[in-house]
């Protein structure tokens, strides 16, 4: 099967809004203190991870997930493990259309029904994945331009209006450097580097493995880079302990712009950043979902990408009742239950087969 | 007469000829039978005075016929035309045919046909001297630097304006016919082993097909080119100025010209194109980049700030800074329509106006801008029906939308605003989110013939490169 490959500039903006995304926002948790160490930290072993996941996929002589899940695991076993995936990548997309819901009703939109919101939202990401990996790749360069534009003028805004004060990063480490550590381990490898693990459903379009690898990984340092400056000024201009109860920190950091009385409120960049982000992450994992019931079912991957979508719609109002809960699922649940099972236990899994069939076949 | 294959020549006489073009031809006016006698014999030459002018068919035809007539030459039969041809009919093209059934065509296209009777074949003579409009400024697409001459109705002006300007051997023009009624010519033009092989077998292949009834002007073929996904956004650029089309043929694009339209069609276009002028390049570099960031940005103003206004003045009205705020507020006070409705109204009323400009005789238009300015404008703020800032954020959207080097882009773009103003009344700036991302999805989605609108690079060797 011929498939074009995108062109080496596209793969790295994907990847690079991809990890950027939401976790801009609703990335590192801010139960501990020090939240630019976890997000630099945090680095080492998500390039781990980056790593495996290639070598996973050479070392199975295979060109994306789903084949090498097919061929490893057997017809059956094969099929469920891709229906499994499947679905999670459709539940982490329809975790993000909540994420981005909620904080647009809180910033734009506070009385307009959010199903209606959804219901368009979710015709958005059904057209833009049908039209396959090329149009996201185009999509991603615009979408990366504009957050890293608007980014920058937020964080030029906040230091010309004087709310960033370095000394709030003090006291450093104050309980030591296990919270931060116990953080990493807890999420941020998971969300949102982990999440990598989408682009091997895709890999054939994206380049070749070492290529891929080469790109995830400057992907990876450079939104790395972006989300910890984002965690160093959020903590600057909030304090810690504004920003532990702060739902949308980012926003609230925002609402300090203040220049002249004139530029107050900069609330719809925030909202924008997120929306476009959003659409793109989406877009992702609804196009990796429809693969992944296509190469089930035998299909063109483009009939189930409008269904799918209003899937995801609904179940983004269906999955929590409120936010609190939806955060805290994801913070417990979806890491132990969903992201540590997909993203490390079943690649290792797999990784052990395709060891044990080698060496099985080498005597033979 | 039917068309017996292999034997017409035994049909052709003079009776037979004459009764083809009596056929053919019936009673039209513009028929002209001329009885020469020449070596003897009886001729007749048959012409549409339509397709030719009196003095030159007088002074390059039936001049030197009737001195042939007259001469005391008297070559043998089977040297007749040969004779014709190389002595009295010198410098004009002529071919000869024995079709019967054909030489109506060419008459039709400007031909004069002279038969001699007992003759085996006709002779056609190129006799076609067409009045054209001079060469002139283009009206659509000026510039205030850089050259000012413009594409005619005529293809073979045309043809000439681009063959003056690229003197290369590699540049090629290749004919067809569209039409099934009005047969008119239509050239591609393309520079050979430059061009993408596969657009323009895609090209020729389309146009040889086309079951097109009549064409009149370029813009009729671009449903032609019709891509897969439907759009707004034109894959088929147009243009009235030569050094345009000679940039996108160096570009390694194809060019259609079409008869009787002063538009030169270019292929494959992308988005781009919609917003590079030619004066750009005859300028400083600096202020060249400029201009081409401000069509962007005219671009996103035209699109999107009456929705934008509209969505911030009913729903976020926290995002204005206060000061402004009350202003804006100041002005709504005592308008009684709400906001999008205003934007609507005057959106309408400034589209009536437009088409009202540009369809209405010339010698009236003063009329038209004092009513739109004075009535339509200030006296409906000043009888409250709308607000000054609605009508300065309705103007600059239209202003804006203009700015595009190619007027049909323009126009085109000015039906999505509406979408976005509506978007943008329901939702908000959600809304406005919602259109942009749709147009930047759909931009990514569409392709102008296999290559992506939103590329970058504009030839085949930088593609490659990449």
């Amino acid at each position: 099967m011929m498939t074009t490959r995108l062109k080496p500039f596209h793969t790295f903006t994907i990847m690079f809004v991809f990890l950027l995304g939401t976790s801009l926002i609703f990335g590192t948790p801010r139960l501990v203190e020090d939240t630019w160490l976890v997000d630099l930290i945090s680095l080492v072993p998500s390039c781990a991870l980056l790593m495996f996941y290639t070598y996973l996929i050479v070392a199975g002589k295979s060109t994306d997930l789903y084949s090498l899940l097919y061929e490893t695991w057997g017809r059956f076993l094969g099929k469920l493990l891709i229906l499994g995936y499947t679905v999670y990548f459709l539940y982490i997309a329809s975790r993000n259309i909540r994420d981005m819901i909620e904080l647009i009703k809180t910033t734009l939109l506070a009385n307009t029904p959010e199903e209606l919101l959804i219901l368009l939202f979710s015709f958005l990401i059904a057209y833009a994945s049908s039209g396959g990996l090329p149009t996201i790749g185009r999509i991603a360069i615009p979408i990366s331009g504009m957050v890293i534009l608007f980014f920058v003028i937020l964080a030029v805004l906040l230091g010309v209006s004087g709310s960033v004060d370095t000394e709030r990063l003090l006291p450093l480490l104050s309980k030591g450097i296990s919270p931060v550590l116990n953080a990493t381990w807890n999420s941020t490898i998971w969300f949102p580097y982990g999440e990598i693990v989408v682009f091997l459903v895709f890999l054939n379009g994206l380049g070749e493995p070492r290529q891929f690898r080469k790109l995830g990984l400057a992907s990876m340092i450079c939104s790395c880079i972006v989300l910890t400056f984002s965690s160093l000024l959020q903590i600057c201009t909030l304090g810690k302990e504004n920003m532990r109860f702060s739902v949308f920190a980012l926003l609230d950091a925002a609402r300090q712009i203040n220049i002249a009385d004139f530029i107050t409120r900069m609330d719809a960049l925030v909202a924008f950043i997120i929306f476009f982000s959003v659409l793109l992450k989406c877009s992702i994992f609804l196009y990796a979902g429809t693969k992944g019931a296509a190469y089930v079912f035998k299909k063109s991957y483009t009939k189930f990408s409008l269904p799918c979508a209003i899937l995801i719609g609904g179940y983004s109002i269906l999955v929590t009742d409120n936010y609190a809960e939806h955060v805290e699922e994801g913070l417990k649940y979806v890491i132990f239950w969903l992201h540590i099972p997909m993203q490390l236990a079943i690649p290792v899994a797999t990784l052990l087969l395709v060891w044990i069939r080698n060496l099985k076949g080498e005597e033979l | 007469m039917t068309t017996d294959e292999k034997t017409p020549s035994a049909d052709i006489n003079m009776e037979s000829v004459k009764e083809e073009i009596k056929r053919c031809f019936g009673s039209t006016s513009d028929l002209a039978s001329v009885m020469i006698r020449i070596f003897g014999e009886e001729g007749v030459l048959s012409y549409l005075t339509s397709m030719t002018n009196t003095a030159f068919m007088m002074d390059n035809v039936i001049k030197p016929l009737i001195i042939a007539g007259n001469s005391l030459d008297t070559p043998s039969k089977d040297q007749w035309l040969d004779r014709i041809r190389e002595q009295y009919l010198v410098g004009l093209s002529t071919e000869t045919t024995n079709d019967l059934g054909n030489f109506t065509m060419l008459v039709m296209k400007g031909y004069a046909c002279l038969y001699i009777a007992g003759m085996t074949e006709i002779l056609m003579i190129d006799v076609k001297e067409l009045e054209m409009r001079a060469v002139a400024e283009p009206t659509t697409q000026s510039v205030a630097i850089g050259p000012k001459d413009g594409f005619t109705e005529s293809a073979d002006t045309n043809i000439s304006l681009i063959r003056r300007r690229i003197q290369n051997q590699k540049l090629r023009f290749e004919k067809y016919e569209l039409g099934e009624k009005t047969k008119t010519a239509v050239y591609l033009s393309y520079l050979e082993d430059q061009v993408e092989t596969g657009v323009l077998n895609q090209i020729r292949e389309q146009l040889r097909h086309s079951k097109m009834d009549r064409l009149f002007d370029s813009s009729s073929l671009e449903s032609l080119f019709r891509q897969k996904e439907l759009s707004l956004f034109p894959t088929v650029y147009n243009s009235e100025r030569p050094d345009t089309i000679c940039e996108g043929l160096l570009e390694e694009r194809i060019a259609i010209i079409v008869n009787g339209s002063p538009f030169v069609l270019m292929v494959p276009s992308f988005f781009k194109d919609y917003f590079r002028s030619p004066e750009d390049a005859y300028q400083r570099l600096s202020f060249g980049v400029f201009n081409r960031c401000l069509r962007y940005l005219t671009f996103l103003i035209s699109l999107c700030l009456p929705a934008v206004y509209v969505s911030i003045t009913s729903y976020h009205q926290e995002l204005i800074p206060t000061m402004l705020l009350t202003s804006i507020a100041a002005q709504r006070q005592g308008i009684p329509f709400p906001a999008v409705l205003e934007i609507l109204v005057l959106e309408i009323t400034f589209e009536i106006l437009r088409e009202a400009g540009t369809r209405m005789p010339r010698i009236i238009g003063q009329s038209i801008s004092i009513a739109g300015a004075l009535v339509l404008g200030q006296a409906a703020v000043l009888a409250g029906f709308v607000s000054n800032i609605s009508i300065i954020v309705v103007s600059l959207s239209i202003i804006s939308g203009f700015v595009s080097p190619v007027y049909s882009f323009g126009a085109r773009i000015c039906l999505l605003r509406y979408g976005f103003i509506v978007l943008g009344s329901v939702l908000g700036l959600f809304g406005v989110f919602l259109g942009s991302a749709f147009l930047l999805i759909h931009l990514s989605r569409i392709e102008a013939f296999g290559i992506a609108y939103l590329t970058s690079s504009l030839t085949n060797l930088e593609r490659k490169r990449e």
